[in-house]
């Protein structure tokens, strides 16, 4: 690799790559981001590359008319489909895709031109075939800011990035802007942190600046401790030299000299792209001393989190970092002055530092025109639980809940009713069917006693209970508490206590209240934000789903049938065939009755396992 | 000199002092169980907090870490303030039950039930131990293990320290005194951290008046001849 010292070596070499990317006339785009990688795609993956060299199509092997190129990139959120591919130049969008697909697809596609209907994306709704990515109702809502680049590049080339227009940002700003230039930009760009609390980025950063120090530090957060949430882990694999970019130019804008990305270390492949990135960026001078001759200079380290959720809190990482316990403490002294190592400190989140370089690019006026008030740009939401499609969406800051659910999401699968929705991690609040129409931004989801938190959204159907849910998520919360104070250590023990009583059929009107006031305590007296947001899940689902405590505990009744201490398994005699198949299932021995005759469970030795409901054919068994 | 109001008087503060330290010496009483002087601020027990005003914006903060500053308004008796320390305690009382010091406090705060479950630990986890082995002594001594409701304070894998002197100061800064030092048959003994060690007497006056370990820690620090150490300080 040849150093780029000087703002024109990097126009040229841009120049360059981005010419020999338009006379590509054919590439492949195999995603192999984590969640397709799980469904196979690197199988996919090898069994293009296979295929082209067995026609002598691959681009590697022979450059010329017809040569098709092979990428593995990072992740497309369409996650619920993978593996995924898409054939450029017509962009068709396969899903699905098995190895066994891949000599036909080249055949037919990619020599032929033709489709393959049974790979394309079926509209649920008409029923007909789409050609292109941009055309899926998972896609057409969403704005892609930040994901789109993911589906376009190797993320282990930093060529690819660059031909993409990388690192022209971080050239604009070392070369052309002063440091409070560029911070007075991101702070017109309305730009708030996408790890959570939503802090706006350019205050962090002009308090950082502010303090005069030799040393100071620029940090990335990609610990993601949220179960279920991976949109800081797609953006590291898929694009790492994004959010690098993003490092150095907040690095000079507030005069770091180091940076550190912290990784969570059950991101094997997240820790390998970025781990070369930096390499990479090192090795063509984007990285060190002088970078291209503006005189600054900026080097970045990675560090492996530990794995707890706690160990994703601002002074935690920072305690680990050090080599210390990662445990919060207080931040009356903002990082800012005095964080790592005691000096100046810029911690941002992945997604947050991603945004940097586009507002840069475009400018502030450009990317505060995208959202909402007080909350601009797009924010990458991890859509799972009881919904059509499953993935990773790039919305709009102010798009309805309703739309991300069931446009995007393509609604409720099996026709069943929509039950509500936890926006904002583990330490989210549920919100109802009322509240669908709220659109999705900082202060209004923190208004309605939920969250943004780093994105995560859980979606749940009729079949579940929100009591059960609540004691879920506080389980989790409980089992994460670092311990370290009172109110989160033995608060949050006590609502798992009292949530479990209600669950068991045991609860009183006195422990609802309980469950609020100790709610009040732990929200305002808990050290860090673990404890501060954790009774939202149990004070949401008090405020939305009352009915639903009171059944618990006053009429001993889970309307969803979840709590197993509530709910009895009956026969109905009308439906019920005699086929016997419920008597042979039942571990138990539960069931009696002869075949042709009606079958009857008996309640004492019900084990209410549901495996008789599972079998019947007839809808006999019923849940009361 | 800082300016500041407590509960409507008038605080003269040092700067750097921390609000617990200004009202303390004003005369004025916030509960505090994980605060010493000798050591850093911990802000874990969360008995201390209050409410601060400065400008226009109010907070709710532990007191034995915030710093004191020119115009604040401090309130150590809102409503706020009392329901949340009220809990806080609960809680302590519920896991601690036996305990006379919390109940002392549940007197003064006004604290008549637990409606928890007890527990039957004697340790409220202030880290005041740990800290004063580490900060003050200097040594490792003791941690803590496990984590949330789990979390204990123990030495190394449960087993004696290897680097504990019996210095007995994690007894001493013990708020609710359950870490007793025993002295019997030339020895020292501290039961909760499995360790013994024998005591050393003065060349002096022949009264036993530290351990061997202390001895040898105290030789290794500061270089001086056995001799010299195995002087109680009444004698020196
Ligand atoms: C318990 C807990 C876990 C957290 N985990 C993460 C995390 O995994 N990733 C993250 O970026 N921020 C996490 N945060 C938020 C950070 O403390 C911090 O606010 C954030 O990284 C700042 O970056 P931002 O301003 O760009 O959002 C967590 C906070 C708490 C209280
Ligand atoms: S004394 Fe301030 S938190 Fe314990």
């Amino acid at each position: 690799m040849k150093r780029i010292e000087s703002r024109e070596a990097l126009l040229e070499l841009y120049r360059e790559l981005a010419g020999e990317r338009e006379k590509e006339e054919k590439y492949i785009a195999v995603c192999t981001g984590t969640a397709c990688l799980a469904n196979g795609a690197q199988e996919v993956y090898d069994a293009f590359k296979e295929e082209l060299a067995k026609r002598g199509l691959d681009i590697q092997v022979k450059k010329g008319e017809g040569s098709v190129s092979l990428r593995g990139t990072g992740c497309h959120g369409f996650c619920g489909r993978g593996p995924l591919v898409a054939i450029h130049p017509r962009k068709i969008f396969y899903q699905l895709v098995r190895p066994e697909d891949v000599p036909e697809i080249v055949e037919k596609t990619v020599v032929g031109g033709e489709l393959i209907d049974r790979l394309l994306y079926e509209d649920p709704v008409t029923g007909e075939r789409v050609l292109h990515e941009e055309d899926i109702p998972f896609y057409k809502k969403q704005m892609r800011l930040l994901m789109a680049a993911n589906g376009q590049i190797d993320p282990k080339s930093i060529y690819d990035y660059i031909a993409i227009g990388g690192y022209q940002a971080m050239a604009k700003a070392i070369l052309d802007m002063e440091g409070d230039e560029i911070i007075q930009e991101v702070i017109d760009s309305g730009l708030r942190g996408r790890g959570g609390a939503g802090f706006p980025t350019g205050w962090k950063w002009e308090d950082a600046k502010k303090h005069q120090s030799p040393v100071k530090y620029v940090i990335c957060n990609a610990d993601e401790g949220d179960p279920g949430a991976y949109m800081d882990r797609s953006l590291l694999e898929g694009n790492p030299h994004s959010v690098l970019e993003g490092m150095i130019i907040g690095a000079y804008a507030v005069g770091a000299t180091e940076g550190w990305v912290y990784v969570r270390k059950e991101y094997p492949l997240a820790l390998e792209n970025i781990t070369l990135a930096i390499e990479q960026a090192r090795e063509l001078g984007l990285l060190g001393e002088n970078i291209l001759g503006s005189g600054f200079s900026f080097d970045v380290k990675v560090a492996r989190g530990g794995g707890a959720f706690v160990g994703g809190e601002s002074s935690a990482l920072m305690a680990s970092i050090e080599g210390r316990v990662a445990e919060p403490r207080s931040k009356h002294i903002h990082a800012t002055e005095s964080g790592l190592w005691g000096r100046p400190t810029v911690l941002n989140n992945v997604e947050t530092w991603a945004n940097v370089p586009i507002i840069i690019n475009k400018g502030a006026q450009w990317y505060a025109k995208i959202g909402t008030e007080k909350s601009k740009g797009t924010k990458i939401f991890s859509l799972v639980g009881d919904v059509n499609h499953t993935g990773l969406v790039e919305v709009p800051m102010g798009i309805t809940l309703r739309e991300v659910i069931f446009d995007i999401g393509g609604g409720i699968p099996g026709g069943k009713e929509f039950k509500g929705v936890q926006t904002g991690g583990p330490s989210g609040g549920c919100l109802p069917q009322s509240q669908l129409d709220l659109p999705v931004d900082f202060d209004t989801l923190d208004a309605a006693g939920s969250m943004m938190g780093s994105g995560g959204m859980i979606v749940m159907d009729e079949n579940t209970c929100m009591v059960d849910v609540a004691r879920y998520f506080v389980k989790f919360l409980t089992e994460e508490s670092c311990g370290k104070c009172v109110p989160c250590r033995e608060g949050l023990k006590h609502m798992l206590d009292i949530l479990t009583r209600i669950t068991d059929g045991e609860g009183t009107m006195e422990d609802v209240e309980l469950l609020e006031e100790l709610g009040y305590v732990i929200a305002h007296a808990s050290l860090c934000g673990l404890g501060k947001s954790a009774p939202n899940p149990v004070l949401s689902t008090i405020k939305y789903y009352k009915d639903e405590y009171i059944e618990h505990v006053r009429d001993k009744k889970c309307r969803a049938g979840v709590c197993k201490a509530l709910v009895k398994y009956i026969i109905i005699a009308e439906n019920c065939t005699g086929c016997h198949v419920c008597f042979k299932r039942c571990p138990v021995g539960a069931i009696s009755g002869e075949p042709k005759g009606i079958h009857v469970i008996d309640q004492e030795m019900c084990i209410k396992c549901g495996i008789c409901k599972d079998v019947c054919k007839f809808d006999a068994v019923k849940v009361v | 000199m800082v300016k500041l109001t407590i509960d409507g008087k008038e605080v003269v503060a040092r700067e750097g002092q921390t609000v617990l330290e200004a009202a303390r010496e004003a005369g004025i009483f916030i509960p505090a169980l994980c605060y010493h002087h000798e050591v850093k601020p911990y802000a874990a027990c969360r008995l201390c907090m209050v409410e601060v005003t400065r400008g226009k914006r109010t907070r709710f903060v532990t007191s034995c870490d915030y710093k004191v500053a020119e115009g604040m308004v401090v309130r150590t008796d809102t409503e706020k303030v009392q329901k949340c320390r009220r809990m806080v305690l609960e809680l302590l009382m519920a896991r601690c039950p036996n305990l006379p010091q919390l109940q002392e406090l549940a007197q003064i705060l006004g604290v008549d039930r637990v409606r928890f479950p007890e527990g039957d630990d004697d340790c409220i986890l202030c880290g005041l131990c740990v800290r004063t082995c580490a900060e003050v002594v200097g040594l490792h001594a003791l941690g803590y293990e496990s984590r949330g409701f789990h979390r204990r304070v123990t030495t190394p894998f449960d087993e004696p320290s290897e680097e504990c002197i019996l210095c007995g100061a994690c007894s001493y800064v013990c708020p609710v005194e359950v870490v007793p030092v025993v002295e019997e048959d030339g020895y020292r003994v501290m039961e909760r951290w499995h360790k013994k060690s024998r005591l050393v007497a003065c060349t002096k006056c022949g009264k036993f008046f530290m351990t061997e370990d202390e001895l040898k820690f105290l030789q290794e620090k500061t270089g001086l001849p056995e001799e010299r150490l195995k002087v109680c300080a009444d004698c020196r």
